[in-house]
């Protein structure tokens, strides 16, 4: 490459990433690559349930009441996420700290009705071996859980720091932990139906 | 810092995609319930899915004014994903 074209390039590469804080590039890289994972899961499960095809009988056993209300419940916690978000854009230090701290106690609230529906099934005798549904039924809202919980972790810390008073100097972790946060909430919304509804 | 009035308007905003949210997820709801065959149900439902993860990521997750690099990171992966379900249809889907 001449020295033309490698300037060339460079100046397109610089505008590309100009006013972009490098820790949200590197988060997008992470949740790319979770699109992939969440992404082999759901095309399996499409892929295998149309070729086999006698999973409704199976899923007719899922409680799409709960799965409702942990829905409401998710997209209600990335309302107080971005709300904790836009408190630390605005100055409202008592916002932070509220927003965050509801958006734990709704992580908290979705997994606990998670545990109530898992012991729900298995109690009616549906586990992860039960057949190619609940396979996949506990793999993928497992594997979401994890992430959730993972969520959870993040935010507590993020909350940490707000009752410290530090997190003011590193307000951007809030847009980054929101960030994971509604990714964490969109795979939900595409699993819900999958599972539930269908 | 935004005035008062900025910041009471962007509240009102992220509240409002919130009760879109909850809007459609009653409307998945009660799509299934209606006597429809199940092929415009499926569809109807999973339209709604795509709606309310766009609005998510749009408003929540700021792509409506991020750069041309985000939504390229973004957009590659669910192409990928795509491409990796149109390959796999021959030897899973239709393979009986």
């Amino acid at each position: 490459m001449n020295a033309t074209a490698h300037a060339a390039v460079r100046a397109v590469n610089d505008d590309a990433f100009k006013e972009i804080a490098p820790g949200r590039i590197a988060l997008w890289w992470f949740l790319a690559s979770e699109i992939m994972v969440f992404g082999g899961f759901i095309t399996c499960y499409v892929l295998f349930r149309y070729a086999h095809g006698g999973w409704e009988d199976a899923a007719r056993h899922v409680n799409w009441r709960l799965g409702a209300l942990n829905t409401l419940v998710l997209l209600t916690s990335s309302l107080t996420m971005i709300l904790a978000h836009y408190s630390v854009k605005a100055g409202d230090r008592q916002g932070v700290k509220t927003f965050l701290g509801l958006t734990i106690a709704l992580g908290l609230t979705f997994l606990i009705i998670k545990g109530v529906e898992y012991h729900a099934e298995f109690a009616e005798g549906f586990t992860p071996l039960s057949g190619l549904f609940w396979s996949f039924y506990f793999l993928m809202t497992g594997l979401h859980g994890l992430h959730l919980l993972a969520g959870i972790v993040i935010n507590t810390s993020l909350l940490v720091m707000a009752l410290r008073g530090t997190i003011w100097a590193r307000g951007d972790r809030v847009e980054l932990g929101g960030l994971y946060w509604h990714f964490v909430d969109v795979v939900w919304i595409f699993l819900f139906p999958l599972l539930y509804l269908t | 810092m935004e005035t008062l009035l900025e910041s009471a308007a962007t509240r009102a905003h992220y509240i409002a995609i919130w009760r879109w949210l909850v809007f459609f997820v009653f409307a998945a709801l009660a799509i299934t319930l209606l006597p429809l065959p199940k092929i415009v149900s499926l569809a109807l439902v999973f339209g709604i899915a795509l709606i309310k993860a766009a609005m998510v990521m749009r408003d929540y997750m700021h792509l409506k004014s991020e750069k041309l690099i985000i939504h390229a990171i973004a957009l590659i992966p669910i192409l990928l994903f795509i491409g990796l379900m149109l390959t796999l249809i021959p030897d899973i889907a239709l393979h009986r």
